[in-house]
Order: structure tokens, then sequence, then C-alpha cells
């Protein structure tokens, strides 16, 4: 009896603490039902990534994201996807083309970028101006030199198409294609692209070795009276520190660069510092793909610089003619350990 | 045994009268009801004229014509203030086009019945919605307001041309934007807003002309295409903040 009652009591009790939290909760679930959260499978040796709590990464998302992202539909005549100027084989870049043509055969100013390991950045482009990967989508769509598309048009074709608004409710929710959600697919496809298997990953996990050329120019890289590349390609995982410097192309620069972003002078001639993953394979090279090869790259940095204002100090204070033949080539030799031909070949990452 | 019992039965009669579940309450039939909506419209008009697209037909304080082509605002986290000195926040993205009238109204929905002696809002999108392109509503980026390679709304847009001085017709554009534009603005509500249960309208002006007058009436000629773009903006941004305080007015209230 007694125990009888105080069950009943506690049963009571639990409906009537139920009934207290009678005030809706407003969280609005993470995913749309249904959908399969999807972990990054990060190589060992790369640091975590962070997702951005609006656009939680699902199987279903990052295979709609995909589907834009090689989808020429986005493009003003329907002739042009993303992949046309990132393809896996150049590491997400456009061959080696100097500047990218648009669909209106116009060349662009600026040399395209890898999309390897994007979700360690937090500012996209040379000059950091979208301010996160989503953001970044709606640029070259827009851009009348690459994409050359309204975003009115573009949404309307997505919603009138017979088979994108059906996966999109599926993975978004609510009636109508948005903008933000087509940003926040392909941002979700994107943030898959990661590389991290390069001989230079095996030889840190202890799974191969470097020959000496490698090493040496490993040690060039990093010796402070050398190559001090490390500085600003940090070495370790992501191979920059992402901050925006002046390394001297011009005395006085063409493109103001992160001035341009930062609306202040003393950023003019600055670009984010690029990762050097896959570097082998994305030449030309810098933001205005000036140079044909990495020699010459490195030999910017031995000799070539120029003393614009704002040089960044450690090339202010770096000895010019420091690296002799054999040590460009070292370095050069290094670098090619951070070509990851997993990477390029994954059919994860296939139309 | 019955002690025990009744311990609880007080226990749980407390626990329900706390519970959050309101208590129906007969209310006698005509009352009004504890709340209404206010439409806030924004009137745009050029020193009392309507604005109309595409002719060549104002004339701004520095006596040249212009016209608009295009005339565009985002109004921002409205805040109506009542007469103890209390506010309601609307946490509303508007974006206002002139030329539809559809979009020229903030709806307040069910604003608690007080008089309202203030109105206050932003011109331009708070620094912490800026910078992200992947949103709804008036921030989608279809809707043309945001930089695609800078990430960041333009907060105001008229575009149009003007008359200048050797007769010729010229384009004239500006685009206010950057964190540096966010422009908060009282207008103070000189009839009060009497919020008693029954939809209201609150009518607030918007004149163009009074947009020009910073630090002297603005020459076309001379000041035709500022887009933000540059560190050379900057004075114009800041002069255009100090216009926009007169550029709002109350109207009034219906
Ligand atoms: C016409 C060629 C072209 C097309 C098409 C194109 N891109 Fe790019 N992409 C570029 C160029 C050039 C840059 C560098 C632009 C700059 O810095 O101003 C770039 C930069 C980027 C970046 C920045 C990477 C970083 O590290 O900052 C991302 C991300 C990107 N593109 C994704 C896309 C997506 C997504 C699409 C399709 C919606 C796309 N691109 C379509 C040429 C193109
Ligand atoms: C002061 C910082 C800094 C130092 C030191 C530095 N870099 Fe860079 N590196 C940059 C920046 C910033 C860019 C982009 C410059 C641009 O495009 O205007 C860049 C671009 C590059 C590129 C072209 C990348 C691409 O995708 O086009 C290569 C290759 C490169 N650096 C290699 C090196 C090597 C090798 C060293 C050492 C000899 C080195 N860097 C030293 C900051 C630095």
């Amino acid at each position: 009896m007694m125990n009888k009652l105080i069950i009943g009591a506690m049963v009571c009790f639990f409906v009537i603490s139920f009934q207290f939290g009678c005030k809706k909760k407003e969280a609005t679930p993470a995913i749309e039902q249904g959908l399969t959260p999807y972990t990054l499978q990060i190589p060992a040796g790369l640091p975590d990534m962070q997702i951005p709590s609006d656009n939680p990464m699902t199987v279903e998302g990052i295979a709609l994201g995909k589907q834009l992202f090689f989808d020429p539909i986005l493009s003003g005549d329907n002739t042009m996807a993303c992949a046309s100027c990132h393809r896996q084989s150049f590491s997400f870049t456009d061959s080696n083309l100097q500047f990218s043509i648009g669909i209106d055969h116009l060349p662009g100013t600026r040399n395209a970028m890898p999309l390897v390991n994007l979700g360690y950045q937090k500012q996209f482009f040379w000059d950091g101006g979208a301010a996160n990967l989503e953001s970044q989508v709606i640029g070259p769509i827009q851009n009348p030199v690459e994409m050359h598309e309204t975003l009115v048009n573009a949404l309307a074709e997505l919603n009138a198409h017979p088979t994108y608004p059906a996966l999109f409710k599926n993975v978004f929710g609510g009636d109508k294609i948005e903008t933000a959600m087509v940003m926040k697919a392909i941002a979700q496809f994107e943030r898959t692209l990661i590389s991290g298997n390069s001989k230079y990953d095996q030889v840190k996990l202890g799974k191969g070795s470097f020959t000496p050329q490698e090493q040496r120019g490993l040690n060039w890289f990093t010796d402070l009276n050398k190559g001090d590349c490390a500085h600003c390609h940090v070495i370790g995982s992501t191979f920059s520190d992402f901050e925006y410097r002046n390394t001297g192309l011009d005395s006085i620069p063409v493109d103001k660069g992160r001035g341009r972003i930062s609306l202040n002078t003393t950023d003019d001639g600055k670009f984010k510092t690029p990762s050097l993953r896959n570097i082998a394979l994305t030449g030309p090279y810098m933001h205005d793909g000036r140079f044909k090869t990495l020699e010459e790259c490195i030999q910017h940095y031995n000799v070539g610089y120029k003393y614009a204002d704002n040089l960044d100090p450690n090339l202010v204070n770096a000895k010019k003619g420091r690296l002799n033949p054999a040590d460009v080539q070292d370095i050069i030799a290094f670098l090619n350990t951070l070509t990851d031909t997993e990477f390029i070949n994954n059919p994860k990452f296939k139309k | 045994m019955k002690f025990i019992k009744i311990t609880f039965m007080a226990f749980i009669a407390i626990v329900s009268i706390a519970s959050c579940k309101k208590k129906k309450t007969e209310t006698p039939a005509p009352q009004l009801p504890p709340t209404a909506n206010v439409a806030i419209q924004f009137e745009n008009q050029v020193d009392g004229q309507a604005i109309e697209l595409g002719k060549m037909q104002y004339t701004n304080a520095a006596g040249n014509k212009y016209q608009i082509d295009l005339l565009k605002y985002y109004i921002t986290n409205v805040v109506l203030v009542k007469d103890d000195n209390t506010e309601l926040a609307l946490k509303n993205y508007d974006l206002i086009n002139a030329a539809d009238l559809s979009t020229c109204v903030v709806n307040a929905l069910a604003v608690p019945n007080a008089n309202y002696t203030k109105i206050k809002f932003n011109v331009g999108i708070p620094q912490d919605r800026n910078h992200n392109g992947a949103q709804n509503g008036d921030l989608d980026p279809a809707m043309g307001m945001i930089w695609d390679w800078n990430t960041g709304y333009v907060f105001f847009k008229h575009e149009g041309k003007y008359t200048n001085s050797a007769n010729a017709v010229k384009s004239l554009i500006f685009h206010y934007a950057t964190d540096r534009a966010l422009t908060p603005i009282e207008v103070p509500l000189t009839t009060a807003l009497n919020v008693n249960g029954v939809d209201k309208k609150l009518f607030i002006k918007f004149n163009l002309n009074n947009l020009y007058t910073t630090p002297t009436n603005l020459d076309f000629n001379i000041d035709n295409n500022h887009q933000s773009s540059s560190s050379a903006d900057f004075p114009w941004i800041d002069n255009m903040k100090l216009s926009f305080a007169d550029v709002f007015q109350f109207d009034k209230t219906e």
C-alpha cells in the first residue's frame, strides 16, 4: 500500500514537472529530420575543424552541395560550373591559366585558388573579402568575369528544376529554394575537401622518410637565415597562418589586396598567406599568377622582392641572395612532398 | 498514512498552481485586448513630392535637378519607447524600397497597450549581422543589397541621374555602407502613439533632400559618386550619418 502510494506520488510529480516545461523551447532542430549527420574524417596530424553551428554537415547536404558545385545551372548561360575553374587534378585550381576565363570569354585579374582544407580558414579570396565560406559562394556566381549570373535568375532556375526543389526541401526544409541554402550546401561540400596524406604527412607519422635533399629543403624552409618560409607558411598542418602580408611583389601595388577590404591604406598590397599543400599542382603562382614555377617563387623571396613601404618585416630584415641555387632546388624538393595524390584522385570529390 | 496522502495532495496542488498553464479567466466581452499591431509606415518623398522613378523632377538644396532610379534602405532593430521610458524592441531587418509601397512598412505585432512617445531604429545592419551572406528574408543576398567581394550589406542606395552645370545628364550613385555607416535614429512622436488594443498606424516621413545637406548642401556636380569602397569616402559617410537625423520626421498616427 505504502509503496503503491509513493510510486503514485512519484508519477504525479513527474507529470507535473513535465507540465512545468510547457514554455515552448525555441531550439529549432540542428538538422532536418531524417538526415544523416556527417562527421568529418580528419587525418592524423591535422587539427579539428570547427563547423559553424548554423550549417551542420549532413550526408544529404554534402551530396547536394557537390551536385551544385559541378552544375553549370548557376552560371548566366548554363555553361560554367564552380568545377570549371576548380579542377580536382589541379588541387581544385584552374589548370595552368594565369587568369580564369569567365562565360563572356573575359579574363579576371586574379589566379584561381586551390580548394583545400578550407574549413581551417576564416576568410576567403586572396584579400579575405568573403567573411565566411558560405558568403564566398555568391561571389563567382555574380562576378561578370566569372559565372555572370544574377541570384534572382539562378534561384528561379533552381526552383523550376525537376529535381532540385525536392532535394533542397529534404536538406533544409521550407517550400522555396533560397540563396542561403545554396550557399550552405556548397560550403558543406567544400569542407570535405581535406588533404592530409602527402609524403610529408606520412613521414611525420613514421610511415616513410625524406630523401636527404627533401630533408635539407625542410631545414632551409624553417631556417631563419635561409628560407624563413615557415614564418608565414607555418610548418605542420595548414602550412599557413592565413595572415595578410605584403611580400614585395611590387613597390607600388597594382592590386590593393587586403587594403580594398579593410579600407586601410597600410594594408595595400597585402594578400592572404596561402597554404602550400599540393603546391606543385597549382601553378602559376601568387595572387596574379605572375610566376610560372616554384623556382621563380623562391627566387622572389631570395632576391626579387621589392621594398614596398609595408613590406613584411621578415623580408625587410632578410639578406638578399641568402639561398644558393642548390638550396632553391632543395626547397622545391621539399615542397613536392606536400603533394597528396590520394586527394586529387579521391572518388568522393568527383562528379 | 493519511498524513503522507495529505502532504502529497497539498504538494500537487501547489505545483499545479505554479505551473505555467494560464488560467482561463472569464473576461467581460467588450473589454479590448491587451495588445495591438502597429504598422510603421515610411513615407518616402522629396520635399513633399512623391517618389517616381526615372523622372528628372527633383531639385536638391544646392539647386541641382536630379532623378531617382533606385531608392532603397534598411531599417533595423526598431524600438518603441513608452512614456515611462521602458522599451519594446522588435529585432527586425526590413528593406524599404521606395518604389514598392508594400515594402515601406515595418510591422510591429502584439504591441502592449501603452503610450509610446519615441521610436528608435538603425539605418543599416548592425555589425553582428552585417558580415554574413547566408541569411534569409530581407537579408537574402538575392535582394541585391550585399557586396559579394567584401561581405557586407549596403545600408542605403540612391541611384539616378542629375543635370550638370553644362546641362548634360550624368549618373548619380550613392551607396552608403561599412560598419562605420551604421546610423542610429531617434524620432520623437510629438503626438504620442496610444496603443489601446486597436491596430494602429504610425507614419514617419523620409525626406531624401534632407540627406544631402552636410556639412553644406551637396553639389551633385562635385559629389555624384560615393560607394563607400575606399577610405576617401569616410568623410562623406560621416556627413551622411549626421544628415540622416533630419531625414526622418514624425508625421502622424492613425
Ligand atoms: C571563372 C573561374 C571561377 C569560377 C567559375 C569559380 N571560381 Fe572560385 N575562384 C576563382 C578565382 C580567380 C579565385 C580567387 C578570386 C579572388 O581572390 O579574388 C577563386 C577563389 C575561390 C575560393 C577562395 C579560396 C580561398 O582559399 O580563399 C573559393 C572557396 C572558391 N573560389 C569557390 C568557388 C565556388 C563555390 C564556385 C562556384 C559557385 C567558384 N569558386 C567558381 C575562379 C573561379
Ligand atoms: C612574410 C611572409 C611570407 C614568407 C616569409 C614567405 N611567404 Fe610565401 N607567400 C606569402 C604570401 C602573403 C603569399 C601570397 C602573395 C601574393 O600572392 O601576393 C605567398 C605566396 C607563396 C607561394 C605561391 C602560392 C600560390 O598558391 O600561388 C609560394 C609557392 C610560396 N609563397 C612559397 C614560399 C617559400 C618557399 C618561402 C620561403 C622561401 C615563402 N613562401 C616565404 C607569405 C610569405
